[in-house]
């Protein structure tokens, strides 16, 4: 099984070459019908030519491509890319360019040297037309000045065909049309050219988009870490205080401690095993909440009342885990154990005609430089992350007593 | 007999800790107090040796209580995990323990407490004046020292607050040159003009400045002007 972009490759390779081949069919069959497409044998002499030309041209852009890949090109500095692009473009041309014609030519399908025959022809036709043949015009030049009707019918013969006699009366042949030869070369080097241009730009578009992909799985992989971090982040300092009170009660208040030490164990458990999930029921996520709220209310005691308003019905819904916790926690951090006399939390979970709420009050006001510490800028993420933007969250002071954190969900239905 | 006060807004953290004490037959809890207003009164009013205070309270933090007090008792931080805290423990070298509170750690803490009062014979004189050996908590940003009175070579006064200058630093507290010098044992502390105390054992240099007033080098490189007025007082007290 070839790899895609191998097959890509030749499809793209016999697309292009064979268009071209194509394009320049045309080109003979419209303008030049009548000198190559009516005569049999040229016609079949182009086919040929241009059948090795496309053969040619795909092998020396192939064994180009080769070495490329060899020599892993696209790591190179631009300075060196342009002097490789230059020296490949002279290269593959040279090679595409007299591969085709030493083809053509031992596989006797030269046009060039059907033309020199055909020309020839015209040549002999053309001295036996001037009343020449037979004579020795062609001979010494001192009774063949260079303005006698002799040199004038030699070099008449020569221009139109290419064919002279030499000295001994052989035929010769130089080619009138010098330019020729440099306008084939040139073209095959901007052909090359284009084609290496080709070749190149796809190569880079492909490296920017492979490396936009990579940027953004890296990305994802990011935010993934960052929500496993909120998952496990429990707060070590309740950790310990919580441990520090449960210490204290095991003399006071024995069974209270054994009931601590199972809300404890309940939340730790939780936090580890939270991380396999996006989304977890809401009574599970009321379930750690309320161990939470019960262990901060056996160290703050009297300081800390909460009250649930949870609608039976919302039990069921999905909600990101640990994100409830972390909002109880803000309120308790922010709101109740910086008062002296505390206060109290109030959850509230609801549906509203299309939406999910919960909501989160605690006594207290919104510090004034009111600046969003890490649980709420990762609360605002999340749900972001988890609700692509039909979710979001607020916190703001309600009736000059209270601080709320909402956050609103979308219903899936 | 060491008089100890426990500062600590969560009663059941308060009676572990009193629960540990109960091993040491000479440390007596003379007082406990929920927040830190309630812990300035009772260190004004009981005097203590020693107090064992959490930093995370309602109100104010223990730090802040701290920086309130007119001469600082020795202290022992008593805090759950807080990154924030025991950064500046360890920087400023203080006496800490974290909840839950580990027997021989609290052993070693009051061992090292004892041994530094009898290095320093402090005496305990009932509020009044300051002795050099007392010592000022001072909090500036994140950064906080208990400082002995005799390393401290000047006070500068900065509006409401005044600049005390030991070492190296010269943190704000927020007390008026005018309270101070109330307080500040007069042998040692010198009210040079309107804007400075000086430390007298703190003097490299004396030189006669115009007006005749003086001009004093402190070991710290500062250059205090003494007034006239004071200049006169200042030579009666060197004469003696």
């Amino acid at each position: 099984m070839m790899h895609k972009t191998t097959v890509r490759y030749w499809i793209c390779q016999l697309l292009g070459w064979g268009g071209w081949t194509l394009l320049n069919l045309a080109f003979f069959y419209f303008f030049l019908q009548d000198v190559y497409w009516k005569a049999g044998e040229r016609k079949d002499l182009l086919l040929a030519i241009l059948f090795i030309q496309f053969f040619w041209y795909i092998a020396a852009t192939h064994l180009l491509r080769f070495f490329l890949k060899k020599i892993n090109w696209i790591k190179f500095a631009t300075e060196k890319v342009i002097l490789l692009f230059i020296l490949s473009v002279l290269v593959t041309g040279l090679v595409a360019y007299y591969g085709s014609k030493a083809t053509a030519v031992a596989s006797g399908n030269s046009l060039v040297e059907y033309e020199k025959n055909a020309n020839l022809k015209q040549a002999i036709l053309k001295e036996k037309a001037l009343g020449l043949s037979g004579s020795s015009y062609y001979l010494a030049t001192e009774n063949n000045p260079k303005d006698s009707l002799n040199y004038a019918s030699v070099e008449n013969i020569k221009k139109s065909t290419g064919w002279y006699r030499n000295q001994l009366g052989v035929w010769k042949y130089e080619e009138q049309h010098k330019g020729r030869f440099w306008w084939d070369i040139i073209f095959t080097f901007i052909l090359i050219a284009l084609w290496l241009l080709i070749y190149m730009i796809w190569h880079y578009l492909e490296r920017n988009r492979k490396d936009e992909v990579d940027r953004l799985s890296l990305e994802k992989t990011v935010k993934e870490l960052e929500l496993k971090t909120i998952k496990s982040h429990i707060n070590p300092h309740f950790i310990f205080n919580s441990l520090n009170s449960i210490r204290a009660l095991v003399d006071e208040n024995p069974k209270r401690a054994r009931t601590a030490i199972t809300e404890l164990s309940n939340i730790l458990r939780s936090s580890l095993q939270v991380e396999k999930m996006e989304t977890v029921p809401l009574h599970k996520e009321l379930d750690i909440v309320k161990d939470y709220l019960a262990l901060e209310q056996m160290r703050f005691e009297e300081r800390l009342k909460v009250i649930m308003d949870i609608d039976e019905d919302t039990l069921g819904q999905q909600v990101p885990p640990m994100m409830l916790q972390t909002l109880v926690e803000n309120a308790i951090k922010h709101g109740i154990s910086k008062r002296i006399n505390g206060g109290t939390i109030k959850i509230i979970s609801r549906f509203t005609d299309k939406d999910f709420e919960l909501i989160v009050q605690n006594s207290g006001n919104l510090e004034k430089k009111f600046d969003e510490g890490f649980g709420f800028k990762s609360t605002r993420d999340r749900l972001k992350f988890l609700c692509s933007g039909n979710a979001y969250f607020k916190v703001e002071e309600i009736e000059g007593t209270n601080v709320q954190s909402k956050i609103v969900m979308p219903v899936e239905s | 007999m060491l008089k100890v006060i426990l500062i600590d807004d969560e009663r059941l953290a308060r009676s572990e800790l009193k629960r540990l004490l109960q091993e040491f037959p000479d440390v007596e809890i003379i007082g406990e107090a929920a927040n830190a207003q309630e812990g300035i009164e009772k260190i004004e009013s009981l005097n203590p040796d020693l107090i064992f205070l959490d930093i995370q309270m309602p109100g104010k933090t223990g730090f802040d209580m701290l920086t309130e007090l007119e001469k600082a008792p020795h202290v022992i931080f008593v805090t759950a995990y807080d990154e924030y805290a025991i950064k500046a423990f360890d920087v400023n070298a203080l006496d800490y323990l974290m909840k839950p509170v580990e027997p021989k750690r609290l052993a070693d803490a009051l061992f090292k407490v004892k041994q530094k009062d009898e290095e320093e014979m402090l005496s305990y004189n009932n509020r009044g004046i300051l002795s050099e050996n007392d010592q000022v908590f001072v909090k500036d940003g994140e950064r906080c020292w208990f400082v002995k009175l005799s390393d401290v070579r000047l006070f500068e006064s900065v509006g409401n607050y005044a600049k005390v200058f030991f070492g190296t630093n010269k943190p704000l507290i927020l007390k008026s040159l005018n309270a101070l010098e109330e307080r500040l044992d007069e042998k040692v502390f010198f009210r040079a003009n309107r804007k400075h105390i000086i430390n007298l054992r703190m003097i490299e240099k004396i030189e006669p400045y115009f007006n005749g007033g003086l001009l004093l080098d402190l070991t710290g490189g500062e250059k205090i002007e003494v007034s006239r007025r004071q200049a006169v007082k200042f030579k009666e007290m060197m004469s003696l």
